[in-house]
């Protein structure tokens, strides 16, 4: 006998385990296994059988009592809800403390509003839009940056038939932002305006009684109030690339300038163009009459040194008239001005900023949507809006010509001065990448780089390049 | 006996069986979109041009890349970031590491006051180091002028990495002076013991015996802060926002022509170009490193 045979026939025991695993084990596997299903079988019935019978939102549920029967019967009336995506900003918070009640008495519906940074808003919303996963009926959104997403808001031109809105009661510059390809797809909800805003206790201090109306004026004006440390007449905003862009685009456009031709070829590098950036520069190096750490100051920190009293004047947005008014953080409360910026040849043409309210396609509440938009930007609400210090941002012209918020606020006579001059921004989905080419290049200007022809020059290219693959040279 | 049939494939594989759904799951939230994004850098998605589709363009994005200055110098401002600040980490960390070892008194309260910075979010480090950098309201800038010194343009375009690895080493020079501590901590004593019974100085002992003891766990953190650096994007968007060519590193890059520009694609093909590149250059450092 082999010893493997020996082995084997000496230890049958070994010999029948190895063959097949030991009935107490396989009845334990059978046992766990069996559990384990009759657990989820049972737990599955369970929930299925314990689930409250389904209810619509708003639906009563009222029980009739017969002799015998007890029946339950479910009647259901939808309530309206509808969804915002807001904007972190005084505004915001005022529209809907003023109007929630309004608007829900009036078209009973409820606005739940979830307010956002401008960042948030702008770096989630591309994404839940592209994945037709966005959970908003209204979206809060910057004009100026709403071509990139425009094919995914639906256009309302049926409700503005429906509701007879009237579209000439806005500022026509405004309308810009909300349109695509010929189609409404928004309406305007906060206006910006580019202003001259000023301390005006600095320039009293010097003998001027009013803003400048031309650059020449900045100029004079600058050189008279500027007093190093302690004051410097201007302060850029070379942190954030919208900021000395727009600087830049203030003076070309007011001064008869163009961004691009009817072929949207880019003329920011035109004579007056060169002769914008050279203005800035100059401000900067050769007379010093720009604060000298502007190339690092954010929008934020711009207005600090303006509020502070440190500096004697920028250009901005409303927003920062608004909070030079506040005594918590201002020292000029009260002693603030706002104008239209100066211009060679129309003081205060720039294009409008904003920004507007949206629908998404996928929204199954559009309608509910637009009666909120219309209804926030009725001019009592507009006006009241103000009144209650929220931002001095009105999109009615009736709203910017009101004479009591111009008696009360001496911001609102600049600011309708600037609306009526003012243009419609670029509105095509490749501005944002424009805007951030020339901030580069004017970087280099003023850093000395480059020359105030050479920066434009090379933008320029830049842009035509950006422009011409996107096909608007075909 | 009762035979099963078929049981015993069951019972053999019953626990791959139990984390099955686990794995499948798992796999289908990181496969697909790895799949998935890699799929769509190879079309022209633009997320402003929903109309256009999708249309497959190939290798175009990724050829398009290997030639735009923009990405060649965020690929630049990446790397040189990473060198300094790995360098300047781990450089202050041993030595930070190399007092803490000498147990002076007071040194444990010293150490957990260097951990502070590790516990804060690379967002509010961002924030903090904004707020220090910011000329009007600058602390930095206020001593530095109270003693007769210039202070630079922090986030000028001249000055803006050495401010990042500035803010980047303040985060994680503790992490590497952990690691190095614990090395030390864990030293055999009888090379350096025989050292000292040699008569080998300090700065002997330190070289050629501590160092070279050392050299492992000094590799291990240079790897484990070179990985970690690489994916450098919080501070640095809060700082600058990648505004600037020379704080535009990768990871902003690629945010920057997804959100900003929505040019998804080409978003896409740089986040794997970024990825096959680092990889590359890591796998040659540790190579070098380990020589």
């Amino acid at each position: 006998m082999k010893k493997s045979e020996k082995k084997e026939s000496e230890d049958p025991e070994q010999n029948a385990e190895r063959a097949d695993p030991p009935e107490k084990d396989r009845r334990g596997y059978l046992k766990t296994v069996g559990a384990l299903v009759a657990g989820l079988a049972v737990g599955g019935a369970a929930a299925w059988l314990g689930k409250p019978a389904e209810r619509l939102p708003g639906a009563t549920v009222t029980e009739r009592v017969t002799e015998t029967v007890t029946e339950t019967v479910t009647t259901t009336t939808a309530a309206k809800e509808i969804s915002v995506l807001g904007v972190d900003c005084e505004q915001t918070r005022k529209i809907l403390d003023i109007t929630r009640e309004s608007f829900e008495k009036e078209f009973g519906i409820t606005v739940n509003m979830e307010i956002s940074g401008t960042g948030e808003i702008m770096t989630k919303l591309p994404t839940m839009l592209a994945a037709a996963a966005c959970p908003y009926d209204v979206i809060v959104y910057p004009g100026d940056s709403a071509p990139g997403l425009a094919e995914y808001f639906r256009p309302i031109d049926d409700f503005i038939e429906k509701y007879d809105v009237r579209l000439d009661e806005f500022v026509p510059a405004l309308m810009g932002y909300v349109k695509f390809k010929d189609q409404i797809i928004g309406l305007p909800w906060r206006s910006d305006f580019f202003l001259h805003v000023y301390n005006e206790e600095a320039y009293e201090n010097v003998g001027i009684e009013k803003p400048a109306e031309t650059w020449s004026e900045f100029l004079e004006n600058a050189l008279q109030v500027n007093d190093p440390p302690n004051m410097y007449a201007f302060a850029a905003q070379g942190k954030d690339f919208w900021g000395i862009t727009q600087e830049f685009f203030a003076y070309l456009l007011s001064s008869g300038g163009e961004m691009f031709d009817e072929n949207m070829m880019p003329m920011i590098n035109s004579d007056i163009g060169v002769e914008a950036l050279t203005y800035y520069v100059d401000l900067f190096h050769v007379h010093k009459v720009t604060h000298p750490e502007s190339m690092a100051l954010g929008y934020m920190e711009k207005l600090f040194e303006l509020i502070g009293g440190r500096v004697a004047s920028i250009f901005e947005w409303p927003w920062s008239w608004t909070e030079a008014q506040n005594p918590e953080k201002s020292v000029i409360v009260g002693k603030c001005g706002g104008w239209t910026v100066p211009g060679n040849v129309i003081p205060g043409r720039m294009f409008a900023g904003g920004w507007g309210t949206f629908i998404p396609k996928e929204s199954k509440k559009a309608e509910e949507a637009f009666q909120w938009c219309n209804w926030i930007t009725q001019p009592k609400w507009e006006k009241e809006v103000v009144m209650r210090k929220g931002d001095t941002c009105p999109v009615r012209i009736a709203t910017l010509n009101d004479p009591e918020l111009a008696a009360e606020f001496k911001v609102f006579e600049g600011l309708s001065k600037s609306s009526s001059v003012c243009i419609q921004g670029p509105n095509f989905p490749e501005w944002n990448e424009c805007r951030q080419i020339l901030f580069r290049y004017m970087h280099d200007a003023y850093d000395e780089k480059l020359t105030p022809k050479e920066t434009l020059d090379k933008a320029a290219e830049e842009w035509h390049d950006v422009l011409e693959k996107a096909g608007y040279y075909a | 006996m009762i035979p099963l049939r078929g049981f015993g494939f069951v019972e053999r594989h019953l626990a791959s069986l139990f984390i099955l759904p686990y794995i499948v799951i798992a796999n289908i939230f990181g496969i697909f979109p790895l799949a998935y994004s890699m799929y769509v850098s190879l079309t022209e998605y633009n997320l402003a041009r929903p109309h256009l589709g999708m249309p497959f363009v190939g290798m175009a994005n990724y050829i398009i890349l290997l030639g735009d200055p923009n990405f060649q110098n965020s690929i630049m401002v990446t790397f040189t970031i990473v060198a300094g600040a790995v360098f300047v980490q781990v450089l202050a960390g041993l030595v930070l590491a190399l007092l803490l070892n000498l147990n002076l008194k007071g040194a444990g309260f010293v150490k957990i006051l260097l951990l502070l910075p590790m516990m804060v979010t690379p967002s509010v480090t961002g924030i903090i180091w904004r707020i220090l950098y910011t000329p009007t309201v600058s602390p930095i800038n206020y001593y530095l002028q109270t003693i007769g010194l210039i202070p630079p343009r922090w986030l000028s375009s001249d000055f803006v990495i050495p401010s990042i690895i500035i803010a980047d080493s303040w985060q994680w020079t503790p992490f590497v002076m952990l690691i190095l501590l614990a090395g030390l901590q864990n030293l055999p004593p009888e090379p350096i013991e025989a050292a000292k019974i040699d008569g080998a100085s300090r700065w002997q002992m330190l070289r050629y015996v501590t160092l070279p003891l050392l050299k492992p766990i000094i590799l291990t953190a240079i790897v484990l802060r070179t990985i970690g650096a690489f994916k450098i994007f919080d501070m640095v968007f809060i700082l600058t926002r990648g505004a600037l060519p020379s704080s535009e590193v990768a990871s902003i890059f690629v945010v920057k022509r997804l959100l900003d520009f929505y040019y998804v694609g080409y978003s896409a093909a740089s986040s794997y170009l970024f990825a096959i590149i680092i990889m590359v250059i890591s796998i040659l450092y540790i190579w070098v490193l380990r020589r």
